[in-house]
């Protein structure tokens, strides 16, 4: 057990350390956009969705994508960082940061670790304080689902204001579209004396 | 494919069909440098099921098109038909025997669904059926001494004569010493086919054991020329192991050397004797009995035995002793076909998971170790509940809480995931770290349909155009970009909303993390984080002070700190 399990574990941290974690993923996106995305950065060698199957609504997705060396993958994290990045829609950008274990569901099990485990009986001294944490678990995963739902409301907010302001700057382009076109402008910029041309 | 034809090889051809000349019948086969003979118990698989499905080989063909086949007998597992065990409470490794007509009883399965030798022993009292030694029930996968009548549904403890058109004795045990008092010129003859083949083969295992059996003296010519000319056949140390389980001799297992006298006695009668085979047997066991100290000479006796065994076998498992003492801390341990799982190429997880809710075997682990593999949740469930479960952990996202690891599992059936649930909410399950385990059914979630993302605008004039031109032929649409454009101020708006949430979701992990750890005036909980992550265990109530340096000492493991991107561009 020993030797080889070691082994397996130092390739996947080595695994890890060379992946990079994506969120704010339209769900859009599918594994070819983010091969041809990221490819210039580097070669991507695997890329891994990572399935939501409790968090309700319409959220963004995440996937890990496995480069060929960490540097790759830091040059990934830092480029994305400066830049919003753009996939498959705009304006909401990307984000990326350093994977970690927790985020594979095929990790190997970390060696020398020994699990041990008890039962607790509705006798036992510890019954309650058990019940206690119990009740804390339930309570907690509520509250963080409530917390999702209010950064949903948030970003569907700021989604509208962001398509109210898109919508005012597209009409007043295109104003100034149909003005220049209608020789609006050419007329006005002569009886105000600009010159249009050389602008 | 050319590597599972090397390593398929057919042993003896017994005969051809009668109505088809091309099909080709054979006495055994070796598939993965495992023999297999007629009569021989195995695993098989059926990709897709959950579990492996155990039988009997009763006819070993080639079809005219060249598929490997094989008739097989099956045997049920108790759990398979529940529904009509009514108040029969089977023994935790009892197999039932498929009988009577229809379908279950039997069928063509193709051998390359071969996982393993399986040893089956029948610990029937049926007088045809030839008493198991104590050795051979401690090292048998499973007994049986029922049938299950496939068109009855109805479970018996006696055997019809026939069962699928074999005779019911090749179903028992393998009488002992059978056909070992063929001479050894008989060795052509005894490569002949035969449907007696296997057990003879197995009786030459046992002349093979005894001879290597170090207190042995004075053996007789014969054996050894025996043992010589089945040298090269039983090279293989697996199929020897299996080989002698499947054997008969219970006294060979005797380590002891002074236990080893009575049964050259016995071997040696066992050679010579002329006496029909039944009666020889019980003289060679009673004598194997005898020569074992402390084990009755009394038939019925000794069967009580086997019973004292078989449950002996059964608390082996720790968490049998476990769920006994519930004041004592456990060890999980691998589960015994750790390296078995990874033998068949399993369904993609998403589709396992839908049938999972589909069929209600499926449940939500919480409160695990966020640190915890798969693997390790499915060594969990197996020492504490007792199940064996696919299960995987939830990867960790922008979704999931640092302080919870989650994971679902998959359970063999919806009586077992409601008794783990129950379990679970009946008595806490601790994890080393103090954490009481949770289990709920959850649904998956349903994906939503809508195709809009919030945050990816789409001016509804250009939607039309592009849907025309260039759509079709676009490529990807990623890009940085620049400070120069509309789309840059609105990112920036995103980046802002992103950092924000950063923010709160690390503030309410901080405050939950301090709720927990301000319940810990108790040692169970302040296990909780101490061993987990490798901190000091306080001894005493912490003071407040202590506490916000364990929260921060903690918060640093877990990686609250969320905001690894440099915030220098927003």
């Amino acid at each position: 057990m020993g030797t080889p399990n070691k082994e397996e574990y130092a390739a996947f941290e080595d695994k890890v350390k060379r992946t990079v974690y994506i969120d704010n993923l339209s769900p859009r996106v599918t594994e070819s956009v983010l091969r041809t995305a990221l490819n210039q950065f580097g070669t991507v060698v695997n890329i891994q969705f990572i399935p939501n199957y409790l968090v309700p609504g319409n959220i963004p997705q995440c996937a890990l994508i496995e480069m060929e060396t960490s540097k790759q993958a830091f040059s990934i994290v830092s480029t994305l960082a400066q830049f919003p990045f753009m996939m498959s829609g705009m304006p909401r950008p990307v984000r990326a940061r350093h994977a970690e274990a927790e985020m594979f569901d095929d990790r190997p099990i970390k060696p020398g670790r020994k699990l041990q485990f008890r039962w607790v009986d509705p006798s036992d001294p510890d019954f309650e304080v058990a019940k206690k944490l119990k009740h804390l678990c339930r309570k907690h995963s509520a509250e963080a689902a409530f917390m999702h739902t209010q950064q949903q409301k948030k970003e569907e907010d700021l989604t509208k204001q962001q398509e109210e302001s898109l919508k005012q700057n597209y009409k007043k382009y295109e104003m100034i579209d149909g003005l220049l076109a209608d020789g609006t402008a050419r007329r006005l910029s002569c009886c105000y004396n600009i010159n249009l041309g050389d602008d | 494919m050319g590597d599972e034809a090397d390593q398929f090889k057919w042993g003896v051809k017994t005969g051809v069909g009668q109505r088809h000349k091309a099909v080709i019948f054979y006495d055994s086969f070796t598939y993965k440098s495992v023999q297999y003979s007629l009569y021989d118990c195995a695993w098989f698989y059926n990709p897709g099921d959950v579990e492996t499905n155990i039988c009997k080989i009763v006819r070993l063909f080639e079809t005219p098109t060249h598929e490997k086949k094989a008739r097989v007998v099956w045997f049920f597992r108790p759990g398979e038909i529940r529904r009509f065990l009514g108040d029969v409470e089977p023994k935790w490794n009892e197999l039932l025997l498929a009988s009577g007509q229809g379908t279950g009883l039997s069928n063509v399965v193709h051998l390359e669904a071969v996982v393993a030798k399986c040893n089956v022993i029948c610990t029937s009292k049926d007088t045809r059926n030839p008493r198991p030694s104590a050795n051979e029930l401690q090292r048998a996968d499973y007994v049986f001494y029922r049938t299950f009548d496939v068109s009855k549904n109805s479970i018996s403890e006696k055997f019809a004569d026939e069962i699928c058109g074999i005779k019911v004795e090749l179903f028992f045990n393998r009488m002992k010493g059978q056909r070992s008092t063929n001479p050894p010129s008989n060795q052509a003859e005894l490569k002949k086919p035969g449907e007696h083949f296997d057990m003879f083969s197995s009786s030459r295992i046992e002349l093979n054991k005894c001879e290597a059996s170090p207190s042995r003296s004075g053996p007789s010519k014969k054996m050894s020329v025996l043992k010589e000319s089945d040298k090269g056949l039983y090279e293989n140390p697996k199929l020897k192991g299996f080989a002698v389980e499947s054997g008969t001799v219970s006294c060979v297992q005797v380590k002891d050397k002074s236990n080893v006298r009575p049964f050259e006695v016995s071997l040696t009668e066992n050679a010579e004797d002329p006496r029909p085979y039944k009666k020889r047997t019980i003289l060679l066991d009673d004598k194997g009995s005898i020569s074992q100290k402390g084990v009755s000479t009394k038939r019925d006796i000794f069967g009580a035995e086997a019973c004292k065994i078989i449950e002996k076998a059964g608390a082996q498992l720790v968490s049998r002793e476990g769920l006994k003492t519930n004041k004592q801390v456990m060890e999980v341990t691998r589960r015994p076909d750790a390296e078995r799982r990874n033998w068949f190429k399993q369904l993609p997880w998403e589709v396992k998971l839908q049938k999972a809710q589909e069929a209600g075997t499926l449940v939500l682990l919480e409160n695990l170790d966020p640190s915890f593999a798969s693997v390790e949740v499915e060594d969990l469930v197996y020492c504490a509940l007792e199940e064996k479960v696919d299960a995987k952990m939830i990867q960790y996202s922008s979704f999931s809480n640092p302080l919870y690891g989650k994971a679902f599992v998959i359970f063999k059936s919806q009586s077992a995931a409601e008794k783990a649930i129950y379990e679970l909410n009946r008595r806490y399950l601790i994890i080393a770290d103090g954490r009481p385990v949770t289990g709920r059914r959850r649904n998956l979630r349903v994906p939503s349909k809508s195709t809009s993302f919030p945050g990816h605008l789409v001016l509804d004039k250009l939607k039309f155009q592009m849907q025309c031109e260039e759509m079709r032929n676009a490529v990807s649409t990623s890009h940085c970009s620049q400070p120069n454009t509309v789309e840059y101020d609105l990112a920036m708006q995103w980046r802002e909303l992103q950092a924000k949430s950063d923010l709160w979701w690390n503030a309410l992990y901080e405050f939950l993390l301090f709720i927990i750890l301000s319940h810990a005036d108790n040692k169970l909980q302040r296990l909780f984080f101490s061993s987990c992550f490798n901190l000091p265990i306080p001894c005493g109530t912490p003071s407040l002070q202590e506490q916000r340096k364990e929260i921060n000492e903690v918060k640093s493991r877990l990686k609250l700190n969320r905001n690894a991107l440099p915030l220098s561009t927003v």
